[in-house]
């Protein structure tokens, strides 16, 4: 029991790493009942809101910048949403993306500047990139995923789930296991 | 138990960490400020502290390089514990000064564990994911040295005579700082052999091709190299090429010799299958291997024998794996040829103690190996009955059994180096 008890961020919030043409944006999302992909899929909200925000330019994103109580960031403009945990980044119904029967299909996309590789939860009678060309969500979930900035292959953002902004996909591979 | 000060401005967050450590029986000392964290820290001088990155104010990052500045904080042991968890954040950590890098959410034990560990290494070493310990160097920029070597003390030659290997002639060599900047080289060295530090060379390369680096595998090896062998690779070239032609550096020929893995699309530089060929000599290795370092991310070099192509190759490497199983010839060796290194100029911060474990049984335990060689080991490599299926297929367990111990300790040892 006293193994198993995590120090966390505050209950009910959810760390992440939201990445834009030009900045590394970390804050805490207020998940007040829906989960942070529901919240970003939400087709009448324009932005998201964060709690303790740090800005860091994408091209030195180790660096702290401003930081700010609060602040909301636009969610078309984002490219790219990485989590730590993969449990963060499933919606409220978790069926689409977790199950006994599901498989975890490799996928590659190109993203805003971003190259990124990571899996796909889905059913196995669910072709993939019928899924990533058609889905009605914006942002779909790769788990295990880690995406690397072009130009600057230093520069690699890992994370048990990143959520992609499909609007900003410019290509995408669906790999052979 | 210790006394640890915990640095958070998640009032919450301080309070679970607090108790955690408290029901472990440590004394802890909470501040919800950087600044009013330093002065605690200077007043009550903890045996520890634990420190947030964001922070309103002053950000652990700074809090961390004030205490490293200020003699009375200069020696606390430092875990930074974050939510930002990418790796250019655990480095960012690092460089500043810390010893180790939590992210959140962190488990009790995790914690726990990580404590213990920091507190057992104490200020001079980093401890990694998986309790892996490591030496901080001492100068992350030593002086440079004078284009012109000077002639070595007689230590040097003493040091590898008494390794009983033929004394060589390395004054001609760069040393690693008369090469522009570090070359992004990993030399994995066993002066034993059968300790399995071919298998090792091979798994690390095949380790950054997974993670999608551009990677040239080097045989130094002048007992019929076994790397084509394991990865079933023809090979119509190889370096004595280049010593027939009078050890002359040729950047064309060298990429000429090179072979590619198909599947992989690494490219390997292999050894004469003829045992005792005539080696390298040291200065065509190191020209060697700055001319793949310019053209690959990464440069693995398996160096058998302490030669003159593998002083070569150590003193350019970027990082030094050394190789060793756990009975007492190997240690002894071991030992001896630490020694041997810091005599040859390689600094200890380069180089990673890797204990393999080449049997099913323990002979000497680790604890008793770390106590002899006075310093600790980087990785331990577990026993795995695997590796003649994986040289039969033709494939590298970290290929064919990713999820596998030996596969996952391979990769711990290479997240140990930064390169």
């Amino acid at each position: 029991m006293i193994g198993t008890q995590k120090a966390t961020i505050r209950k009910g919030y959810v760390a992440g790493d939201y990445l834009t043409a030009s900045y590394r944006i970390n804050g805490e999302a207020d998940l007040h009942g829906d989960p942070l992909m529901d919240q970003l899929n939400h087709h009448m909200e324009l932005f998201i809101q964060l709690e303790r925000m740090f800005i860091s330019p994408l091209l030195d994103p180790a660096s702290l910048g401003a930081n700010y109580e609060s602040g909301h960031v636009r969610k078309s403009n984002l490219e790219l949403v990485v989590l730590s945990e993969p449990e963060s980044g499933l919606p409220r119904r978790q069926g689409q993306y977790k199950g006994p029967d599901h498989a975890q299909r490799p996928v590659f996309l190109i993203v805003g500047g971003f190259e990124v590789n990571g899996m796909l939860n889905l059913h196995p009678s669910v072709n993939v990139g019928n899924f990533i060309r058609t889905t009605p969500e914006q942002f779909i979930p790769l788990f295990n995923a880690r995406a690397v900035l072009i130009g600057h292959r230093e520069i690699v953002f890992e994370g048990g789930a990143i959520l992609v902004n499909r609007g900003q996909i410019e290509a995408f591979c669906v790999l052979k296991k | 138990m210790a006394r640890i000060l915990v640095i958070d401005d998640d009032a919450n967050l301080l309070q679970m960490v607090k108790l955690m450590l408290e029901r472990v029986g440590h004394q802890v000392e909470i501040s919800d400020s950087g600044e009013e964290g330093i002065a605690l820290a200077a007043k009550n001088q903890h045996e520890l502290a634990i420190i947030d990155v964001m922070m309103p104010g002053l950000s652990g990052y700074d809090v961390v390089r004030r205490m490293r500045e200020d003699s009375r904080t200069a020696r606390i042991p430092i875990i930074i514990l974050t939510a930002r968890s990418q790796p250019m954040d655990k480095h960012m950590a690092l460089e500043a000064g810390a010893n180790a890098f939590l992210s959140k959410p962190v488990t009790s034990h995790e914690l726990t564990d990580r404590v213990d560990a920091v507190l057992r290494a104490g200020v001079n070493y980093r401890v990694h994911t998986g309790l892996l310990t490591e030496p901080i160097p001492r100068s992350p920029t030593p002086p440079p040295r004078p284009s012109s070597v000077p002639p070595r003390p007689p230590s040097q030659l003493q040091a590898i005579e008494t390794l009983e290997q033929p004394a060589v002639d390395f004054s001609d060599a760069l040393s690693a700082d008369t090469i522009k900047g570090r070359l992004p080289i990993m030399t994995v060295i066993s002066l034993r052999g059968g300790t399995g530090s071919t298998t090792i060379a091979v798994n690390l390369a095949f380790t950054l091709v997974n993670r999608g680096r551009q990677v040239c595998l080097v045989d130094l090896s002048t007992s019929s190299g076994h790397i084509p062998l394991h990865l079933h690779l023809p090979s119509p070239h190889n370096w004595s090429e280049l010593v027939a032609k009078g050890n002359t550096f040729d950047p064309r020929i060298v990429n000429q010799l090179l072979i590619e893995h198909p599947p992989s699309g690494m490219a390997v530089l292999p050894a004469p299958a003829i045992p005792g060929t005539p080696t390298l000599s040291t200065i065509a290795t190191q020209n060697i291997l700055q001319e793949l370092g310019s053209t690959y991310s990464h440069v693995v070099v398996d160096a058998p024998h302490l030669d003159s192509a593998s002083i070569g190759a150590l003193l350019v490497a970027r990082a030094v794996v050394v190789v060793m199983a756990d009975d007492l010839l190997s240690i002894q060796s071991t030992g001896q040829f630490l020694t041997a290194l810091q005599n040859l100029g390689v600094e200890m911060g380069r180089v990673r103690v890797v204990l393999n474990q080449i049997r099913p049984t323990r002979d000497v335990p680790p604890d008793t190996i770390q106590k002899a060689l006075k310093r600790p080991l980087s990785a331990e490599i577990p026993y795995t009955p695997d590796h003649a299926n994986a040289i039969r297929r033709g494939m590298p367990l970290v290929v064919s059994d990713p999820e596998g111990a030996y596969a996952q300790a391979i990769q711990q040892l290479t997240r140990t180096m930064t390169m």
